[in-house]
Order: structure tokens, then C-alpha cells, then sequence
């Protein structure tokens, strides 16, 4: 039997047409519904983080003022921190040559007289009497090996021998020196020591002054000062 | 009757319409929520790590306030042992217990503590005067030079009174000592200075005091030229108040 479709073709063109302006129109649903749904979720999120943003700056602005304590506590040390400072440095300044002293000592060999001993920045001068060249060579031996002490030790000179008797003139004396004496009673002799650590005096730098502190004279210009 | 619309027409306006509303809601709503959500994820990054920090800042906190309070605490000492009741908040005040200190109590002090730490003081020695003007007073270390001391004694009398200066009841800097002689009688002589420390901030300035450079040194009370004094009323100029012409 043989079927012939009479209807026109426009007819079935509709139907498609509709089928398809349904399909679209749900997928135009579904796409709007998705994107509000994800942008909902967008939000939910927002709002919870946002909770927890404020919790840790709260937190953070704890921290803060912690911090500001922190600066606040430093910034109150250096004036006290500048006084101490000079006061326990000054005290130790002051126990640096009675320790310098007794180093010398332990070095000096017990046949050397010394006459005076004179300390000046960085060096030490030394007058001395020895009995003997033997006596002055040991001492000499001895002082180089103090080596904590001093950087160098040199003297200045020791007599010469001259065959006038009963002075100790002429050829054999040291340029620029006095007549030294005889060597049967001894001859003085000028060390000079360069220290290894010199002895300067702390000076006060209270904070936030540049360069070296200068304490004010206790005393008025040109005042007399009282009686004894 | 046929449509307008063929299959064609209806594809093309309903894909172009999905894709319009698609778009317009990622780039209007969705894309602007994301970009809210990075930066309150970088706000909550950086707090975070703040955060982190907070047992350091407690342990500077407290190595801070250790430091402050052991300072604190060794100032306070020095001040209570090493120096005298000195205090510029009240200019004029201070400007007499300076006075007091340097013309009276010091000098006697010096004196006799050669002979209290077992050596003897052969030299004599004074102290300057003290500033006459609260303005020109030195209100953070006033440095009082003594000059020189000369004792006699043994060596270890002479070293053990060296180091006695550190126990002296005020800021002592003693300056290298030169030796002579020959023990038991070796004469030591350094120069001393006193130091001390105001006790807390100088008040402010008096007017009535005149200028800082106004110092003793200057004519007296009343004198001509003085900045501030004025001699009263039917006193002859330059003399004192009360003094007869």
C-alpha cells in the first residue's frame, strides 16, 4: 500500500519551531537558575569569610598594641641604659691602672728599683735603677715577655765603658744622656712600655646627642673658688 | 498559513539568548562576588600571618620589660649609693642643694678618704664654685674637677686605695696614677673628678634669673649691667639692697 503524505510541509515546520523554542527555553532557564545558584553560593561564602576576616583582625589588632608595648618598653631603656653604662664604665676605668700595676709587678725582676712610673694614654714610662747589666737583662728578659700587657718594651740605653776612672764620660756614653753611674753601683735607665689595652676615659653620650657628651663644669667662669 | 520563523532563526535567537543572559549574570553577579571573596582571602591571609608572630611579641614584650626593670633597677641603686639628693624640677631648689653639696658636704668627704682607705693625703685641693643662675645650670652630668691628689704609702696601701674610689660615697673618675719613690713610702698622684646625676627632668627656666650667662663671675646682686636685677627704688646704683650708699 503505498503512503502519501498530503499534509504540507509547513505544518511539521511548526512543530520543530516548537520543539525547539521549548529546548531553548529551558536551557535559558537552567542557565539563569545555575548562575543565581553559584552566585548564591558566591555569597554564602562571602558572609562566612567575612566572619572570620573580622575575628583575625580583631586578634591582629591585640597583636598590635602588643607590638606598641613591645616599642614602648625599648624606647624607655637608652637613657636609663646610656647612665648605667657610663657609670659601671668609669668604675671599671678606674680599676684599670692599680690592675696594670700589679701585672707590672709579677714582671718586675726584684733587683730592678724602679723610681717613678708614669702611665700616658697608650704607653707607660718607667724611670729605673739597676745594679748590674746582668740585673737590667733579666728585668728586660722578663718585661718581654709580657706580652698581655704591653705591645713593646724598649729602654733607652745602658752605660758604656770609658777607661778614665771614676767617670763615666766621654766616647761609650750614650748621646743625650747624663753621665750614668758607675757600673760597680748601678746606672739608671727610662723604659718605655707601649700597652696593649690603653687606658681612655669612658665618656657620657646621653641619647639622641651626637658625638661625645660634654658634662657641664660644676664650676662658674671665673668664680674664685672658696677658702680652705 | 506558514511561519516566518524557520528552524534556522529559532536556533540562532535562542542560542544568542542563552549566551547573552549567561554572560551578563557571570560578568554582572558572579564574576564582582569572586573578586570580593580573593581580597577578604588576602585580608584573612595577612591576619593570619600577623597572628603567627604573636608568641615572638610576647617573648620581646617580656625580654623587654627584664631589661627595663634590671636597668631600672641598677640606675636606682647607683643613684642611691653613688650620687647626692639633687633634683633641677625646681630650679632654684636644686641650684642651693647644689650649693650645699659642692661648698659644703663634697670637700670634707674628699678630705678624708685617703686616710680612711690606709694612705696619706700630702696635697691640698678645692673645689670650683658652684653656678649662680638656675638658668645655667648643667642639668643631665655636672662634672666637678677636683685636681690632683698626692698620698703616700706603701704599694698595696696605694693600689687598695685606688680601688677604694669605687666605693666612694659619689661618681669618682680617677686618672691614671704616676708612682715616685720607693716603697714603703711611694707617692701616687692622679687627678679626680667628680661626677653626678641629676635626679629626674629640670623644671623650665626662671625669668626672673635672667639669661644663662648670667654666672658668678659677673658684679653681684644689683650690680650695673646685671640682666633682671634692678636695685630699688633710691639705692644708689650698684650697691647691694640695703647696703648704706
Amino acid at each position: 500500500m503505498l503512503k502519501i503524505n498530503l499534509l504540507p510541509k509547513y505544518i511539521y515546520e511548526r512543530r520543530k519551531i516548537y520543539k525547539l523554542a521549548s529546548i531553548f527555553g529551558v536551557l535559558f532557564i537552567a542557565i539563569v537558575f545555575g548562575m543565581f545558584a553559584w552566585w548564591f553560593m558566591l555569597g554564602n561564602k562571602e558572609i562566612i569569610l567575612t566572619g572570620q576576616v573580622d575575628e583575625m583582625e580583631l586578634k591582629t589588632s591585640i597583636l598590635n598594641d602588643l607590638q606598641k608595648q613591645v616599642d614602648g618598653e625599648k624606647a624607655k631603656l637608652p637613657p636609663v641604659e646610656s647612665k648605667v653604662k657610663f657609670i659601671e664604665d668609669l668604675m671599671a676605668y678606674n680599676l684599670k691602672v692599680p690592675q696594670l700595676y700589679e701585672e707590672l709587678a709579677k714582671y718586675t725582676y726584684a733587683r730592678i728599683l724602679y723610681k717613678s712610673v708614669t702611665p700616658a694614654g697608650n704607653q707607660l714610662t718607667i724611670q729605673a735603677h739597676a745594679g748590674s747589666l746582668a740585673d737590667c737583662g733579666r728585668y728586660l728578659m722578663n718585661m718581654y715577655r709580657a706580652t698581655h700587657i704591653f705591645n713593646s718594651v724598649t729602654i733607652n740605653a745602658v752605660p758604656g765603658w770609658s777607661d778614665s776612672a771614676g767617670a763615666a764620660q766621654g766616647a761609650g756614653q750614650p748621646a743625650g744622656q747624663p753621665a750614668a753611674a758607675e757600673p760597680s753601683s748601678g746606672f739608671d735607665f727610662t723604659v718605655t712600655c707601649a700597652l696593649v689595652n690603653p687606658i681612655s676615659a669612658p665618656a657620657y653620650a646621653p641619647p639622641g646627642a651626637g658625638g661625645e657628651g660634654a658634662p657641664g663644669e660644676g664650676g662658674a667662669p671665673g668664680a674664685s673658688p672658696p677658702g680652705p | 498559513m506558514a511561519s516566518k520563523f524557520k528552524v534556522i532563526h529559532v536556533v540562532i535567537i535562542g542560542v544568542l539568548t542563552c549566551i547573552i543572559a549567561g554572560a551578563s549574570m557571570l560578568f554582572l553577579m558572579v564574576k564582582p562576588a569572586q573578586a570580593r571573596l580573593v581580597v577578604l582571602q588576602e585580608r584573612y591571609d595577612k591576619a593570619e600571618g600577623m597572628w603567627q608572630r604573636k608568641a615572638q611579641v610576647e617573648r620581646e614584650l617580656e625580654a623587654a620589660k627584664q631589661k627595663n626593670h634590671l636597668m631600672f633597677w641598677k640606675l636606682n641603686y647607683y643613684m642611691d649609693n653613688k650620687m647626692p639628693n639633687l633634683s633641677f624640677v625646681n630650679r632654684p631648689v636644686g641650684m642651693v642643694q647644689l650649693w650645699k653639696e659642692q661648698s659644703l658636704t663634697l670637700g670634707p668627704l674628699l678630705k678624708s678618704w685617703p686616710t680612711k682607705t690606709g694612705v696619706k693625703l700630702t696635697s691640698t685641693f678645692s673645689l670650683p664654685a658652684p653656678p649662680v643662675s638656675p638658668n645655667a645650670l648643667e642639668t643631665s652630668l655636672i662634672k666637678i674637677p677636683v685636681g690632683n691628689f698626692t698620698v703616700v704609702g706603701d704599694f698595696a696601701a696605694i693600689m687598695a686605695h685606688i680601688r677604694s674610689w669605687n666605693k666612694f660615697p659619689r661618681l669618682v673618675q680617677v686618672d691614671p696614677v704616676s708612682l715616685t719613690g720607693e716603697s714603703p713610702n711611694i707617692t701616687a698622684t692622679y687627678a679626680v673628678t667628680v661626677y653626678i646625676f641629676p635626679k629626674g627632668d629640670p623644671g623650665p627656666t626662671i625669668p626672673m634669673a635672667g639669661a644663662a650667662s648670667a654666672a658668678a663671675g659677673a658684679a653681684g646682686p644689683g650690680g650695673p649691667g646685671d640682666p633682671g636685677m634692678m636695685p630699688p627704688p633710691g639705692a644708689p646704683p650698684g650697691a647691694p639692697p640695703g647696703a648704706a650708699p
